[in-house]
């Protein structure tokens, strides 16, 4: 094909206005690029989760009535029994308030509103973990939003398009957290390795003088704050291997949350913007 | 301009392929194994049409998925523009009824890609080459070469069909 005058003029026109909106995005935070490529493959993924969903849906519905009529049994026996536990933290609450009132000690734990997601897309790499949800800049997700599921940690918003965002979940090699003992107190780094990440396990470097045990829970620290927000649960302490040095110790994390099976997701909305 | 048409139909089936291995086709993860279908469709297109197009097709590939999933902006669309600009090359050496050429050429690209994944990895002091080849390169090597088979019959049947067209269009012109 020659180039010529007319193609070259249209070209020069057309990526002309493109840098303009590229710089006018930037301007404005919004990633034009990825945007648009990610808005033309958005109706494709919601599509075919959709259509994966209902097909699940309609089988699942005949094949689990058994399953499900003694989880229904199991589950009212737990409920009675939470109820009664629940009964009982709520007075601790209670006491736990006036304690630190009397103490005048800052709330550490604040209450963040949250805004549910499904999973829409997976990498399709075998290198790296991350994934997209289905909700963006329109329904007020920001940069570095903190990602739960089940109550554990998940990973925090890497990219914000319009419709939907990419996720970095912590068991990627690229990710890293602060992370503490509940029981010891110590803090340490976890990371995603990619040693572990078939297995969904992530490795948590620590102190050598750390006496930290089998099954040990761990949360997010103080010092997360930036990203993460305090005490949120990450997982347990599956096994413990002396680093190489002799300063630092490995603990290796098996976290909450299922990334396999990973579908819905909560977003924690950030309230200080 | 039957230019036009080949676009459409090129850059639909990219967005497709992209779209299905992040959604159904991580169904088909074996031992957490995906195979790399783009690698697939641009080394087919490099060989039936030359160092261009597989270049361009290599580039908006890498690209999709760098944009949807990627940290950063460029890494996969370079490494899959050199795979096709490479794999173009060859184009007017073969005859494109050989069916072994692709299944090699499948082979040698997958395995430049891993080594520069691998090489990522090893700038952030991850050097336990033995596991990613183990683990990582090997099996998604051999998942991939035997599909490629597979899918370069449907790049083929696909080109053909386009340049059928275009041969049509530019008879009545």
């Amino acid at each position: 094909m020659k180039l010529t005058k007319k193609i070259k003029k249209v070209g020069i026109v057309i990526s002309s206005i493109l840098l303009i909106v590229i710089f006018l995005g930037k301007r404005y935070n919004i990633p034009v690029v990825s945007t648009g490529v990610n808005s033309l493959l958005y109706p494709f993924e919601k599509a075919f989760f959709y259509a994966t969903q209902k097909v699940q849906g309609v089988t699942d519905y005949f094949k689990n009535v058994d399953v499900l009529l003694k989880e229904n049994k199991a589950l009212k026996e737990e409920n009675q029994k939470l109820s009664y536990e629940n009964s009982i933290l709520v007075q601790y609450k209670s006491e736990n308030n006036s304690l630190k009132s009397l103490l005048e000690m800052k709330q550490l734990y604040r209450d963040y509103e949250g805004l549910g997601a499904n999973v829409i897309a997976k990498d399709n790499g075998n290198w790296y973990k991350t994934f997209k949800i289905d909700k963006g800049l329109n329904q007020g997700i920001t940069y570095n939003g903190v990602i739960l599921a089940n109550g554990g940690l998940v990973g925090r918003v890497s990219e914000v398009d319009l419709f939907s965002s990419k996720v970095l979940t912590i068991i990627d090699d690229r990710s890293s957290v602060s992370a503490k003992i509940v029981r010891t107190g110590d803090t340490g780094i976890l990371r995603g390795d990619i040693e572990m990440t078939a297995e969904g396990l992530c490795k948590l470097e620590i102190n050598v003088e750390s006496e930290v045990v089998k099954g040990d829970q761990v949360v997010t620290s103080h010092l997360s704050s930036i990203y993460y927000p305090t005490g949120i649960p990450i997982g347990t302490v599956e096994e413990i291997v002396p680093g190489k040095n002799g300063l630092t110790q490995y603990a290796y994390v098996r976290p909450i949350v299922d990334f396999k099976h990973l579908e819905q997701v909560l977003v924690l909305l950030n309230q200080e913007q | 301009m039957g230019c036009k048409m080949r676009t459409t139909v090129i850059g639909l089936l990219l967005v497709v392929v992209q779209v299905l291995s992040t959604t159904i086709f991580q169904h088909l993860r074996i031992g957490n194994i995906l195979p790399n279908f783009m690698i697939m469709i641009i080394v087919s297109f490099a060989l039936l049409r030359g160092s261009t197009e597989g270049t361009l097709v290599g580039i908006a590939g890498g690209l999709l998925y760098d944009l949807s999933f990627g940290l950063l902006v460029g890494p996969t669309a370079i490494i899959y523009g050199g795979i096709g600009y490479i794999i173009g090359k060859l184009n007017r050496n073969f005859y494109r009824e050989n069916f072994i050429i692709p299944f090699l050429c499948t082979l040698a690209s997958n395995l430049v890609y891993s080594i520069f994944f691998t090489f990522g990895f090893m700038l952030r002091g991850k050097i336990n080459f033995f596991f990613f080849f183990k683990s990582l390169i090997m099996p998604e090597l051999i998942y991939t070469i035997t599909l490629s088979l597979v899918v370069y019959q449907i790049s083929y049947l696909i080109n053909e069909k386009i340049e059928w067209h275009e041969r049509k269009t530019r008879n009545i012109f």
